[in-house]
């Protein structure tokens, strides 16, 4: 009984360390987000440059003379401060993460759905950690149709 | 007429089995560390090695004191089956590849090396450490990293009310302080609030009062309550000397100021248990029985 018991501590030991080898390697964050995010964008036919402002992404779809603005934020708040820099009348803002898009900054929706992300990787559910951040896009208004487009893709639930 | 006997199996040993918790525990919280399991960490050896220095001599220091009284956390005699079910259950926990997941076992063991009877003195000490490590990991996770960012603007409102103190004028939104003088800004994030020092604080001042041979009591609350307020002091003229101007910045985030602030956030760590374990003197020790 001491032997089985010992082969059952020790068990748990080996398995930490090949979990900890073999699995969860820091999730999609090995990809850096802002060439992830542009590649994105380019793949929805939205042709992006540097902003000059400091993280942003200027992007130019077709159909709108106007530019769109995207940019990626840390879900938990630390840099909101960015957001005063949009113009909500001039734009539509999105807030895009974990494949789920909404008009406004729903701070607890998204650090329950950053929570219930993890929960599902450590549980082997999905394959990679939910990002630490989200990615935001500001869309002209006097180009309505950008509004329909895909945004979750952005930021996808993985 | 032969009767057969059934055998109870003999149970492994409960110091043994609180040997097994505390090395499974060990493994997966510094497997965590070293792997890098959150999601911005990066990897190679360089990260993995800043990583560990990061975490901090006390937890060092703690893990240290935790396996010192490992093999006595118990008295002599086997483990009960709840107990081996415990070792196991944390086990199954600390598998998660998240560095919450130790966190939460050290928690359990924790509180049921402070309310098992059968457990000694060294046992409750370990467990007191166990319950700071649990709290450090818990506090600087980032589902309390909203929290800390509360605490980072009202970080920056006093950082903003220092600056025009000493007589710079300055701006303050949200968790941004500019210095007006010459444009200079920094942003407070979640790692650099005051609030986010304060559970390694209190992890620093059980281990040194347990190192300094006494577990702590309720009337160290003031001067944890001292500490605390050090603690926080320090961060804020940290965050002055930030925010003066770039070259400043430069040399407080990156520099040699980084280790003196170090120095002088570990001088506190010692300082204040030292200062409270002093505060009153110990009664002296009854003579035992059988000694002149």
């Amino acid at each position: 009984m001491k032997t089985i018991l010992r082969m059952g501590f020790a068990t748990l030991i080996v398995l930490t360390l090949l979990i900890q080898a073999t699995r969860g390697q820091r999730g999609d964050a090995d990809a850096d987000p802002r060439d992830a995010l542009v590649s994105e964008l380019q793949r929805m036919d939205i042709a992006t440059r540097a902003s000059t402002q400091e993280g942003t992404i200027d992007g130019q779809a077709p159909h709108c003379a106007r530019p769109l603005h995207a940019m990626l934020l840390r879900i938990d708040g630390a840099d909101d401060e960015r957001l005063k820099g949009l113009d909500p009348e001039a734009d539509q803002i999105r807030y895009i993460y974990n494949g789920i898009v909404s008009d406004r900054r729903d701070w607890a929706g998204v650090m329950a759905r950053s929570a219930l992300g993890s929960a599902s990787f450590v549980l082997g559910l999905r394959s990679s950690r939910p990002r630490p951040d989200l990615v935001v896009v500001s869309l002209p208004r006097a180009c309505p149709g950008l509004a329909t487009l895909d945004w979750a893709r952005l930021s996808p639930a993985g | 007429m032969s009767r057969s006997a059934i055998a109870i199996p003999k149970p492994i040993g409960l110091q043994e089995t609180g040997l097994w918790s505390v090395v499974i525990l060990a493994v997966a919280f510094w497997a965590n560390i070293l792997r890098g399991s959150a999601p911005d960490d990066l990897p190679g050896l360089a990260p993995m090695i800043t990583r560990v220095l990061d975490n901090g001599a006390f937890d060092v220091f703690a893990w240290g004191l935790i396996f010192v009284r490992s093999s006595r956390m118990f008295a002599a005699g086997p483990a009960s089956w709840a107990r081996i079910a415990t070792v196991f259950g944390i086990g199954v926990i600390a598998l998660a590849p998240v560095r919450l997941a130790p966190g939460i076992g050290l928690a359990i063991l924790g509180v049921s090396l402070l309310r098992d009877r059968a457990a000694q003195p060294a046992g409750r000490q370990a467990g007191l450490i166990m319950l700071g490590l649990a709290l450090e990991t818990l506090w600087e996770s980032r589902f309390l990293s909203g929290l800390h960012i509360l605490v980072a603007r009202a970080d920056a409102v006093i950082v903003g009310d220092l600056f025009r103190m000493i007589g710079i004028p300055a701006a303050v939104s949200g968790n941004v302080v500019e210095n007006l003088d010459n444009g200079f800004s920094i942003v407070i994030w979640p790692y650099c609030a005051s609030s986010m020092q304060l559970a390694g604080f209190v992890l620093a001042f059980l281990v040194m009062c347990l190192y300094l041979g006494r577990m702590p009591r309720r009337s160290d609350l003031r001067w944890l309550g001292l500490g605390v307020i050090g603690s926080i002091i320090l961060t804020e003229c940290r965050l002055v000397l930030l925010g003066l101007n770039e070259s400043s910045y430069h040399w407080w985030h990156e520099g040699p100021g980084i280790s003196i602030y170090t120095v002088a956030a570990l001088g506190l760590a010692v300082l204040v248990p030292v200062l409270a374990t002093r505060d009153r003197p110990q009664p002296p020790a009854a003579p035992s029985p059988g000694h002149p």
